[in-house]
């Protein structure tokens, strides 16, 4: 990963992260709030459900003190109290029920002092029965009590009003019944509803849970939330989840109703849906994820981009960096800002500047001073044979001055003195001349191993010469090793003379060695000695020209060795341990772009 | 006093008493108009679906006649028949009928006529007609009281030409509209006399609310009230005119379980608590007091003896003899089409459950039921003679019918004692019948069995 990716992805990391923190918190707010606002609705309609439960108890308890003042009650209490229709006990059988009619209400008994019932609209046949609607402390205002039925029992909101006639009390006993039309009376806000569990009879009965509709139709969630209520008689909260779908959960708020006895008869459900709540908070976290994502790509866009200019500087410098790597000292970096990458441009441009500049004043020393070696080594060379001549040249002279009769004699030894030492001059110009026409390789395919072989053959008489030290040629070429493109004649010559040192490393005898093995980018080829060794120093010098360890050599052999190898693409280098022998080590590439482009021989390359 | 002013007190004294005696003296003309809650689909009296049928009790005796009629007392009296006398050697009856009587069409009735339109009404009698008189044979069971046979309404002589229905009553068909609406017209040459009216309109399949609005809208002269309406209608100023009681309130048992014929011992024990613990007089209160607590089959006004089967509460006999608490259960079902029947059920459970009896209360035609049933059951007296009513009473209470050896009211009580004796009901009240009338209107004779006689009626002021 480079430099702009890691910034890029930095970048975008952080932007990701304020990105999800922002939404994170959006998403928490948006839930807290929609929360309060649920609970505020639940709160609302649990008032409104007091305030009507409050209001239907002024209303039942208004019309039974109005039937308590009514004429008509007024003249059956009376009629009552002077047993006027003690032969005609049903003489008011439907009186009650049709002033309960009237008044709308579902409850309306009159009773006597004796709590016999005069009358009843619920039960008009149980005239003469007594009546256990008669409270030993009349309330003033209505209050919940279970009403007996024909066909069963039903929960109302009661009042009580007693009248009294010449000392004997009259009691009307009326009221409303807490059902599914009380509770489609409430009115609701949308995804709200109510239900009723009516507290009768000795033990739960799932049958008395009623909502507008009916009966609920499966109570079993609730269960446990309706024994507690009941158990504790105090407001409870439960989130319901009616199904594994959370937008089917629902809030119920239960509020249990106690009668006058502190028995709770009733308990009052608000439900509130949290599909609406769910649903929101679903687009709520899909808007977020949506805008994450939308951030997301923005980020990255926007990190690449900033990325590309924070980086396009470094780049363009790495860039100048490798041509200047290259050998184009002349690279320059581009300076595109005032900034600290403006400033590193500026000082890499004044970097080459000055290596450039050191570099140049390097090469007239090195050349200074090559030719300082060179001249030495001329010196040196063209002295060893000159010094002869001036020796001939002056014994002939002696000889012609001392000895006119010898001087034939000396002239034809001189001569032929002269003559080798001349032809050793020429040996030393023409090795010079050799080297300073060095050729440029013809490629052409090659196997290395066979290159090795023939070198190998042509210095075998000389390695088994009688007399001479005993060296042995130890060949290791690994047999499927590719043809490669290069100049047979040329390295052949650069094979030849590494064997001609490593012979000459070794005057008590030794092993010469020759390995081959390919590599990932061509071949390595191994020749290596088992004479002295050389010092890391001189492993270092080894290859300048006209440097040599050899009391005799020219410091040609490795330089040309090197060139040859250079020419070809390649690299040599030399591993030497003092006592245990040097080893060349010379990697040449495939270099099959060179026989594509004609500029060697015809064969192909493996 | 001078005597012009004697003479002067004598005229205006004859005239007032001439003007009194007009006022009630009956009118010729007039439209009846009456209303009733049945509709029957035929008014066939012969047609077994009639038999029952209150309204065709009523209307088949101003259309037709009977060879007999029943006196208050439930004797026989000549009607189209004017003697019969009972053959002991040959066990038949030998009828001798009135002459010149004629159909609306204008024939003669004759007795291969009568005993045509017997045979076709009872299909087991042997029934031989000659020139002067006919002879039935009616098999042992009915043979001593086939003369107040003859008197139900079923045994009304009918022709049918054509396959219309006419007959030798009061009045012709003018117009029929089965189960809605019938029009009578009166026979100016009618043996008996002509009626008063013109003519009478019955509108049928009318609920008592809808009666009660249009008697009190004048839209009809005399409609049907329900038992516990009268006291309403009484205070309510109309002129309510009530039969003795002529209806049997019952419950009635079925058998539970495998038996069809007769109830186990626990549905007995129960068929006893409940009796016990029934409050009759309660239950006639609901009814505001339309009836009479009933402990026999028929009321004592026919019987005689109907005081001594009990009919008072005894609580305590209730509560001992109830069954063991899973079994004191009844399903008690009443007919839904009769609001008050719903409060005697009501008040019937109240009743069952102080004697530890649990009823549920169901309207008829609800399926399942407990191991004991019950049905509330309100039956017509068909006749007055107490031997016809008691079977007509064993017949719909689906009691098997009483068997009668003579006339004495010993054997009359030991029939229906054994009636009783099956458990089979419970008596519960007699109920009288009871219908209002315009003031205009009169003469109507209300028959103690509940059924009225209109062919003496009259309207004050006569609507044409």
């Amino acid at each position: 990963m480079n430099f702009r990716q890691r910034l890029t992805l930095a970048f975008s990391l952080t932007v990701l992260l304020c990105i999800t923190a922002v939404a994170w918190i959006i998403f928490a707010l948006a839930r807290r709030a929609l929360e309060q606002a649920n609970e505020v609705s639940s709160a609302a309609l649990i008032a409104q459900f007091h305030h009507e439960f409050d209001r239907q108890k002024d209303d039942v308890a208004r019309r039974i003190e109005a039937i308590a003042a009514s004429d008509a009650v007024l003249r059956i209490a009376v009629a009552n109290a002077n047993q006027t229709d003690a032969a005609n006990p049903g003489a008011y059988l439907n009186d009650a029920k049709n002033i309960a009619q009237s008044q709308r209400l579902d409850f309306l008994e009159f009773v006597n002092g004796e709590k016999k019932i005069i009358s009843s609209a619920q039960w008009p046949a149980k005239f003469g029965y007594q009546s256990d609607s008669v409270p030993a402390v009349i309330p003033a205002s209505a209050f919940l009590q279970p009403q007996e039925l024909p066909d069963g029992s039903a929960l109302g909101l009661v009042a009580v009003r007693e009248i009294q006639n010449a000392g004997q009390p009259f009691y009307v006993i009326g009221g409303k019944k807490i059902d599914r039309t009380f509770l489609a009376a409430i009115e609701l806000p949308a995804g709200m509803r109510t239900m009723f569990y009516q507290n009768l009879g000795a033990a739960f009965s799932r049958d008395n849970l009623i909502d507008p509709s009916g009966t609920v139709r499966n109570p079993a969630p609730l269960v446990p939330l309706l024994q507690r209520v009941l158990q504790r008689g105090e407001e409870e909260n439960e989130t319901i989840h009616w199904s594994r779908n959370a937008a089917d959960d629902e809030s119920i708020d239960a509020i249990p109703l106690a009668g006058p006895d502190r028995r709770v008869w009733g308990v009052f459900l608000v439900g509130n849906s949290q599909r609406n709540y769910v649903e929101l908070r679903e687009h709520v976290r899909s808007a977020a994820l949506i805008a994450a994502g939308a951030g997301l790509c923005l980020a990255i866009l926007i990190s690449g981009w900033v990325s590309a200019r924070v980086t396009r500087p470094v780049e363009q410098l790495a860039e100048t960096a490798r041509e200047v790597a290259a050998g184009h000292w002349d690279a320059q970096a581009p300076v595109l800002s005032s900034d600290e990458l403006g400033d590193l441009a500026a000082s890499f441009n004044h970097m080459t500047h000055e290596l450039l500049q050191q570099k140049e004043r390097l090469v007239q020393t090195e050349r200074v001073a090559a030719w300082r070696e060179l001249a030495r080594r001329l010196a040196h060379e063209l002295k060893n044979p000159l010094f002869p001549l001036q020796l001939t040249v002056e014994n002939l002279l002696r000889a012609r001055a001392q000895n006119p009769e010898q001087f034939e004699e000396v002239l034809q030894e001189s001569s032929s003195t002269l003559l080798m030492e001349i032809a050793n001059l020429k040996a030393i110009i023409s090795r010079f001349s050799e080297f300073s026409k060095m050729p440029q390789p013809r490629f052409e395919s090659v196997q290395v191993n066979e290159l090795l072989q023939q070198a190998a053959r042509l210095f075998q008489a000389q390695l088994q010469a009688p007399g001479a030290p005993a060296i042995e040629c130890a060949l290791h070429l690994e047999n499927s090793l590719p043809a490669i493109a290069a100049d047979p004649e040329l390295l052949h010559r650069a094979f030849s003379n590494l064997i001609l040192n490593a012979m000459d490393a070794m005057p008590q005898g030794g092993t010469l060695g020759i390995r081959t093995r390919a590599t990932d980018t061509g071949v390595a080829v191994e020749i290596s000695d088992t004479g002295a060794g050389i010092t890391p120093e001189e492993c270092e010098r080894l290859f300048t020209p006209y440097y040599t360890t050899k009391a005799h050599g020219t410091g040609l052999g490795l330089a040309v060795v090197q060139s040859v190898v250079s020419d070809h693409g390649g690299r040599i280098y030399a591993r030497s341990q003092p006592g245990q022998g040097t080893a060349f080590v010379i990697e040449l590439p495939y270099n099959r772009n060179k026989l594509e482009a004609g500029l060697g021989g015809s064969a192909i390359v493996n | 006093m001078k005597p012009t002013s004697l003479r002067f007190l004598a005229a205006s004294s004859l005239l007032l008493s001439m003007c009194a005696g007009a006022s009630v003296r009956p009118h010729y003309g007039g439209n009846l108009r009456v209303m009733m809650q049945t509709a029957p689909v035929s008014l066939d009296p012969a047609d077994p679906a009639n038999s029952s049928n209150s309204a065709v009790r009523n209307i088949a005796p101003l259309i037709f006649d009977t060879l007999v009629r029943l006196d208050d007392r439930g004797a026989p009296q000549p009607a189209l028949a004017d003697s019969w006398q009972l053959d002991p050697a040959t066990h038949s009856w030998r009828i001798h009928l009135r002459r010149d009587i004629t159909f609306t069409d204008g024939l003669v009735l004759t007795p291969q006529m009568a005993a045509s339109s017997l045979l076709a009404a009872n299909p087991s009698w042997k029934v031989n007609a000659s020139a002067d008189f006919f002879t039935v044979q009616c098999g042992s069971a009915d043979e001593i009281v086939l003369p107040a046979l003859l008197a139900l309404p079923r045994n009304s002589i009918v022709e049918h030409p054509n396959g219309n229905l006419i007959g030798t009553g009061p009045f012709v068909i003018a117009n029929w509209e089965p189960g809605k609406e019938l029009a009578l017209a009166a026979r100016k040459d009618y043996w008996d006399g002509r009626p008063f009216l013109d003519s009478i309109t019955i509108e049928m399949n009318q609920s008592p609310r809808a009666q009660l609005l249009a008697f009190d809208l004048h839209q009809a002269d005399m409609i049907e009230v329900e038992p516990d309406q009268v006291r309403r209608s009484l205070t309510e100023g109309r002129e309510v005119e009530q039969s003795k009681p002529s209806q049997l309130l019952a419950l009635v048992f079925s058998p539970g379980g495998q038996s069809q014929d007769s109830l186990s011992e626990d549905e007995l024990r129960l068929q006893v608590a409940l009796a016990a613990s029934i409050d009759r007089n309660s239950l006639n209160e609901l009814l505001q007091g339309a009836g009479s607590p009933a402990g026999g089959l028929l009321p004592n006004w026919i019987s005689g003896y109907e005081f001594v089967f009990p009919s008072l509460l005894n609580l305590q006999n209730g509560r001992q003899r109830s069954p063991t608490k899973g079994l004191a259960k009844l399903t008690l079902s009443y007919d839904p089409s009769e609001p008050a029947m719903l409060l005697i059920a009501q008040r019937i459970a109240l009743n069952a459950r102080d004697a530890g009896i649990t009823v549920q209360i169901s309207p008829d035609g609800t399926p399942g039921r407990s191991a004991a049933a019950a049905r509330l059951v309100r039956a017509d007296l068909i006749s007055r003679a107490p031997r016809i009513a008691l079977r007509g009473l064993a017949q719909e209470l689906g009691m098997p019918l009483p068997q009668f050896n003579n006339y004495s009211m010993e054997d009359l009580y030991t029939a229906e004692k054994q009636l009783l004796q099956t458990q089979r009901v419970i008596p519960l009240l007699h109920l009288r019948t009871a219908i209002a009338v315009n003031a205009a209107l009169h003469d109507v004779d209300e028959q103690p069995d509940g059924s009225f006689d209109l062919k003496n009626a009259w309207l004050e002021t006569a609507r044409r």
